[in-house]
């Protein structure tokens, strides 16, 4: 019954770039409300096709308003929810 | 073909060719994504109403609408085609599936690509795939005043030359630059073919596509989709669309390395990427972003209502004063109430009883009509006195509510404690329109990310979600006998669903997908489109239910001429005696298979005209918990088995009976042991 369920779920820490030094690359997950950051990257390429998608490109800034119980962030004029595994796989500076 | 759209609602097999959506080429088609206000511009353009909703995901069929065009020459009527948003052309769910496969069968003139002013940025990209395509493509910048209210600026003159196709400003809500749009479309009607525009890829990867779309057997490529688009979103990793085209996987598996060595990342990633480069290179100079702004007080409510504290509590208030109070007591009690007594009762059933026996010769005749299962007096009757009324208060709240854009942000609170029962936040909306008509929302549960959701989304609709009307005369029948009862129905039934749900989630492979949405702004609802978009529904459902009933009275009727009824009945019997009910509740039983609302409203009669017999509280209760879990009406069981096959239509049918009864038995058991009531 499941074939076709996506493997978008197997990422955690284990796919997670290694933080450079004084570490500014976090996931997205971790900003708390009122913080900015540059997507720098998506490693998971599942992730980063339903981010692209949506119109989310590396590069692009957000502001992260909420954490709990999901985040929600705004990127230009729009407003995107994604729950914790989605924004742990989404890297920003 | 008749319908067009028809074929494209179906199920979700891609392996045929989809029809072409217009007869001649005489529509056009609109595309955008959710939230920009597409829906409204259909709706300026044709004048005849569709749904519009601040919801991603609640137009999940194609709309069709005519309108008036004027060529110079005269005026003509043209067709306008309103499928799904969807955000780019790698569709992610199954509505972005419908859009796409409009756009693939278009035959249209021109594409009106739809976007959000304010997000020009990010939605340019799907023009730029759109004429890379070769459509022919209008580009409707939409919700202009906010973008100028908020500060943004873009020389659309400058944008209109650079992209070389027409670019008009709108405000669909008000009707703002809709003559202008009008104009454009006309004018590309006497357009020649337009030719496919060329995006700057690198020579290697052009060659790479026209060989991938030189193995694409020309049979297989949908009429209106470009080879080399197909060859681009293939390279892209739409495996689907792959199949579809008969692809070899071995081959394609090589050409997709190929595309990932010329682009030195993954093809997946670089196209979506170089589209963007392109649109952003395209606004250079002439759209400019304004600095930050303190948040308005729109936005501060919208924070709140993210803010679990505020969230909740807010909900409670939308259902006790939307649905408890407007819905239950006013809709389903007072109006009810006066229809079906003071009308119906007291006016139109006698006249009809006295019209009926003068009239028509024979008892068993007149008993068609007037009968205790006449067409009229109980078709029409349960039809317009009963069930009419409550649907109808509910979708308006239920439209009020969804055009407000509230729905979103309940999604990613609920979203956590749906996880739980195997499904993720988008599910609240098939849930809550459940509410409504099950019919509809099962519908709607193609919105859904995976199978797996799909199957239970659809299972629990049809177990444990009672449809508005059906809800109405249980308030109704629960009210009476004090909060307690009602609360405690209200706790068996949540019970059964996250238990159901979560059993589900184990048994069933795979997990929930993750939760992301776009959160639309809040916006004050417009009362026009409110009452045109529940007309709307309720012309939807009134096509579908009142033939069911119609046909229910007959069969019913039927049944009863020829003793049927009292077998089944009879042989229903000892299945009532198990759940402590008097015989005579077998037929609500019954007739709750033509509709469960019917089934509702049988078993209301039976409470209440029954002084000296009346059922106890625990009865009661226990036959509204049991009628509630029963096997879903006829029309919903119609659509399961449109939606998600015959196989699990049948098997789900067989589970829900097992259930309920097992549950109205145990309740049955547990109250004659425990008197609680």
């Amino acid at each position: 019954m499941g074939k076709e369920n996506r493997e978008e779920d197997k990422v955690g820490a284990e796919d997670a770039p290694p933080q450079n030094h004084n570490g500014t690359i976090r996931p997205l997950s971790s900003l708390k409300p009122g913080e900015k950051g540059r997507v720098r990257d998506i490693p998971d390429e599942e992730i980063l096709r339903k981010v692209l998608s949506l119109g989310i490109y590396p590069g692009d800034t957000l502001l992260v308003i909420r954490r709990k119980p999901l985040v929600v962030f705004r990127i230009g004029a729009s407003q995107f929810s994604f729950d914790h595994r989605l924004a742990s796989g989404i890297f920003v500076e | 073909m008749n319908s067009p759209a028809a074929g494209l609602l179906g199920p979700t097999t891609i392996e045929h060719q989809p029809p072409e959506l217009f007869a001649g080429r005489d529509g056009i088609l609109l595309i955008g994504s959710p939230n920009v206000g597409k829906s409204s511009l259909f709706n300026a353009l044709t004048g005849t109403y569709v749904t519009v909703s601040n919801y991603p995901g609640t137009t999940v069929g194609i709309s069709l609408g005519r309108m008036k065009l004027d060529f110079g020459s005269g005026k003509e009527h043209i067709k306008v085609a309103d499928p799904p948003g969807l955000y780019s052309l790698l569709p992610l769910t199954e509505e972005e599936r419908v859009a796409r496969r409009a756009i693939f069968a278009s035959n249209a003139h021109c594409i009106l690509h739809v976007v959000d002013s304010k997000n020009l940025p990010r939605q340019l990209p799907l023009t730029l795939r759109l004429l890379e395509a070769g459509y022919p493509v209008i580009l409707v910048l939409n919700l202009w005043d906010e973008f100028e209210e908020l500060g943004y600026q873009l020389d659309v003159t400058a944008l209109s030359s650079r992209l070389g196709i027409p670019v008009v400003c709108t405000v669909a809500t008000k009707g703002i630059g809709i003559e202008e749009l009008k104009k454009a479309i006309a004018k590309i009607f006497s357009h020649g073919k337009f030719q496919p525009k060329k995006m700057p890829w690198h020579k290697s990867l052009v060659e790479l596509f026209d060989q991938v779309a030189g193995e694409i057997p020309e049979e297989r490529l949908p009429a209106h989709l470009h080879a080399r688009i197909a060859a681009i979103l293939v390279l892209e990793g739409d495996d689907r669309l792959a199949k579809f085209l008969g692809l070899d996987p071995e081959t394609l598996k090589k050409h997709r390395a190929r595309a990932r060595h010329l682009a030195a990342q993954a093809f997946s990633i670089f196209a979506p990427l170089f589209y963007k480069h392109v649109a952003d290179n395209l606004l250079q100079g002439i759209f400019r972003e304004p600095g930050d702004r303190k948040p308005q007080l729109r936005e501060r409510i919208s924070r709140a209502l993210c803010n679990p504290l505020i969230g909740f509590p807010a909900l409670l208030v939308v259902l006790y004063f939307g649905f408890y109070q407007f819905v239950g007591q006013f809709g389903a009690g007072t109006v009810v109430g006066w229809l079906e007594e003071d009308v119906f009762g007291a006016y139109i059933n006698p006249f009809l009883n006295q019209v009926a026996h003068q009239t028509l010769p024979w008892e068993w005749l007149q008993k068609l009509f007037v009968g205790d299962y006449g067409v009229l007096t109980l078709g029409i009757t349960y039809a317009i006195a009963i069930v009419l009324p409550v649907v109808f208060f509910f979708f308006l709240v239920f439209s009020m509510v969804e055009d407000s854009g509230y729905f979103p942000r309940l999604a990613m609170l609920v979203d956590k404690g749906f996880k739980r029962i195997g499904l993720n936040g988008r599910a609240v909306i098939p849930m809550v329109l459940g509410l409504g008509c099950d019919t509809m929302a099962t519908m709607t549960t193609r919105t859904l990310e995976t199978r797996k959701e799909r199957f239970l989304a659809t299972f629990l609709l049809s177990l444990a979600i009672p449809c508005s009307a059906q809800l109405g005369i249980i308030m109704a029948l629960l009210g009476s006998r004090g909060l307690n009862v009602w609360l405690a129905y209200l706790g068996v039934i949540l019970l059964i669903l996250f238990v159901v749900g979560w059993v589900g989630s184990k048994i069933l492979p795979g997990q929930a997908a993750s939760f992301y949405m776009e959160l639309p702004p809040l916006r004050l609802p417009k009362l026009t489109n409110v009452l045109r978009k529940s007309f709307a529904r309720m012309r939807w459902y009134f096509a579908e239910v009142v033939p069911l009933f119609l046909a229910a009275s007959v069969i019913l009727w039927a049944l009863d001429l020829s003793g049927g009824l009292a077998a089944l009945e009879r042989g229903m019997r000892p299945l009532m005696g198990i759940l402590g009910l008097p015989g005579d509740a077998a037929e609500s039983f019954l007739i709750g298979f033509f509709r469960r609302d019917f089934g509702a409203a049988g078993l209301f009669k039976l409470a209440k005209e029954n002084p000296q017999g009346a059922m106890s509280t625990p009865q009661i209760f226990v036959a509204s918990v049991t009628l509630t879990l029963f096997v879903p009406c006829v029309a919903q069981f119609m659509m399961m088995i449109k939606e998600r096959g015959a196989k699990f239509a049948f098997v789900s049918l067989g589970l829900v009976t097992i259930l309920a009864f097992a549950t109205g038995a145990l309740l049955n058991a547990f109250l004659t042991a425990v008197p609680i009531f």
